[in-house]
């Protein structure tokens, strides 16, 4: 009984460098979570998004940005790598110009898209 | 020091000053504070070297560079003009197709180029020397005089720490280019009344900023859109967009702007993913790794800076406008129809009175300093 005990504190204690978790001070957009660097997000500057969505682990994700009310996106291209399951960052952002942008983050789960966006403003 | 004409400065502040809203004077707030602490460039291990600008300043004025012998790059950024040439489009060896931009200030862009086509100074300053109508060198001519002078390659060693005679040609290139470049990072502009004006405005004092000025900075500010590219201590957002003008150039040929500046940068055997960055972070190669080719960038310019703007006439990439109030008439008349039908949704005609035109235009002439500094004497490089 005390082994078991035992091996379930330490599997406990291991669980966290193995679970999927949400960056520090995220913000929460459906099922995606996720933490600008550097934060907060800069006028005109590069930033990266580290992204978390664990509670249905997408294959992999695809980030953009548009300012809607301007019928433009960014100049840039993200890439967007897996740094584990659930767990990715998204590099190539820049927001040109002050005013509201929309992140759009798109997760692939094999053949099905879900679409989540996150709207935020910069002065 | 030289003495600019702006007579508009120099009304007196009438009674009821323009106040500005809380909203706005964050924005005044984000046009400041200048001048800017100016960073090192990293991808370029000659920047801030003393002895490497006073060699920049040399090569600068060197015109046994180009194909004839003549052209330097003090040919169209000339110190004089705002570092610009004061024409609508510019003659090196032959004419070329785009306005000189000063180089005031250039050390605070992400690109360089009216399209972009360098993404960093030093690379956009080796441009010109391989152009064939600009000056029509080679990048063995340039290994080559460089060699040759005593006093060129005794330089060269004291700003590099290297021999030239034991780099390839393309090494002594390259860094000719970043001593120009560090040379090019000393220049920037002097403070101006609208300084002090947000300094003052910041720090809840009064200041004899004209009402004019302060009526032409709400317009700016606020519904003419403007800070939404010119944004910043620069007054730009360094980025690209399409403001409806011609996209045929005088030769008849469209001008294909962004669209061509990107496929050039991507390509450019100098751009800040080759071998020549000293970033061993490649930090500044973000904006050639991501950028994104777009149909939109077709006829796309850089957004200039709007400092010294009452130096550097005529305006836009292609030198159209003879003065400001002509290109405060092109936003006022905007014709929609030159905009692209599926580009940015930010530009409309903005109606404005002449006198409304007359107060952005004091306030765009507050970008300027009232005096400039006189050239200053050029550090020998070969004295100890």
């Amino acid at each position: 009984m005390k082994a078991i005990v035992l091996f379930s504190a330490l599997l406990l204690a291991a669980a966290p460098a193995l679970a999927c978790r949400a960056p520090d001070n995220a913000v929460q957009a459906g099922p995606v979570s996720f933490a600008p660097q550097p934060s907060p997000i800069p006028l005109n500057k590069p930033f990266a998004l580290q992204i978390a969505a664990c509670a249905a682990k997408p294959d992999r994700i695809a980030v953009d940005a548009t300012m809607p009310a301007h019928r433009h996106g960014m100049n840039y291209r993200t890439t967007v790598t897996q740094l584990a399951p659930g767990e990715f960052r998204a590099e190539g952002l820049l927001f040109h110009m002050p005013g509201e942008w929309e992140i759009v983050f798109d997760l692939f789960y094999g053949e099905r898209r879900e679409r989540q966006t996150h709207r935020v403003t910069l002065r | 020091m030289r003495r600019l004409a702006l007579p508009v400065l120099l009304l007196p502040v009438a009674a009821g000053a323009v106040e500005f809203d809380a909203g706005e004077r964050a924005i005044i707030e984000s046009l400041g504070p200048w001048p800017p602490a100016i960073e090192r460039d990293a991808s370029n291990r000659l920047s801030g070297r003393e002895e490497a600008i006073a060699f920049g300043a040399v090569l600068f004025d060197e015109p046994r560079f180009s194909g004839n012998g003549q052209v330097s790059c003090r040919t169209c950024h000339d110190p004089a003009k705002g570092w610009g040439d004061g024409m609508p489009v510019s003659t090196g060896l032959q004419r070329v197709d785009r306005n000189a931009p000063g180089l005031m200030n250039v050390a605070l862009h992400r690109w360089f180029g009216w399209d972009g086509a360098s993404d960093s100074l030093w690379s956009a300053t080796l441009r010109p020397f391989l152009d064939a109508r600009e000056m029509g060198g080679s990048i063995a001519k340039t290994a080559t005089v460089i060699r040759k002078d005593a006093t060129l390659s005794r330089c060269f060693a004291k700003a590099t720490g290297e021999d030239a005679a034991a780099l390839d040609d393309e090494a002594v290139f390259v860094a000719a280019g970043k001593a120009l470049a560090a040379f090019q990072e000393t220049l920037i502009s002097p403070r101006t009344p609208f300084d002090d004006f947000r300094d003052a405005l910041l720090a809840g004092k009064a200041s004899g900023y004209p009402e004019a000025a302060r009526r032409g900075l709400k317009i700016f500010i606020g519904s003419g859109n403007c800070v939404m590219c010119h944004t910043g201590p620069a007054f730009t957002n360094g980025e690209f967009h399409d403001i409806g003008l011609p996209f045929f150039m005088a030769s008849g040929r469209p001008d294909p702007g962004r669209y061509e500046g990107i496929k050039r940068v991507k390509t450019s055997p100098f751009n800040l993913l080759s071998r020549y960055n000293d970033d061993p972070e490649q930090a500044g190669a973000f904006a050639v790794r991501h950028v994104d080719l777009q149909h939109r960038n077709w006829g796309e310019f850089k957004s200039p800076g709007l400092r010294n703007l009452a130096q550097t006439a005529p305006y836009m990439h292609d030198g159209s406008f003879t003065s400001l109030r002509d290109v405060i008439r092109h936003y006022s008349e905007l014709d929609m129809d030159r905009l692209h039908e599926n580009g940015e949704a930010i530009l409309r005609p903005l109606g404005l009175s002449e006198d409304q035109a007359g107060d952005l235009e004091a306030f765009l002439l507050s970008l300027s300093p009232t005096t400039l500094p006189g050239q200053t004497a050029t550090k020998r490089c070969d004295t100890e």
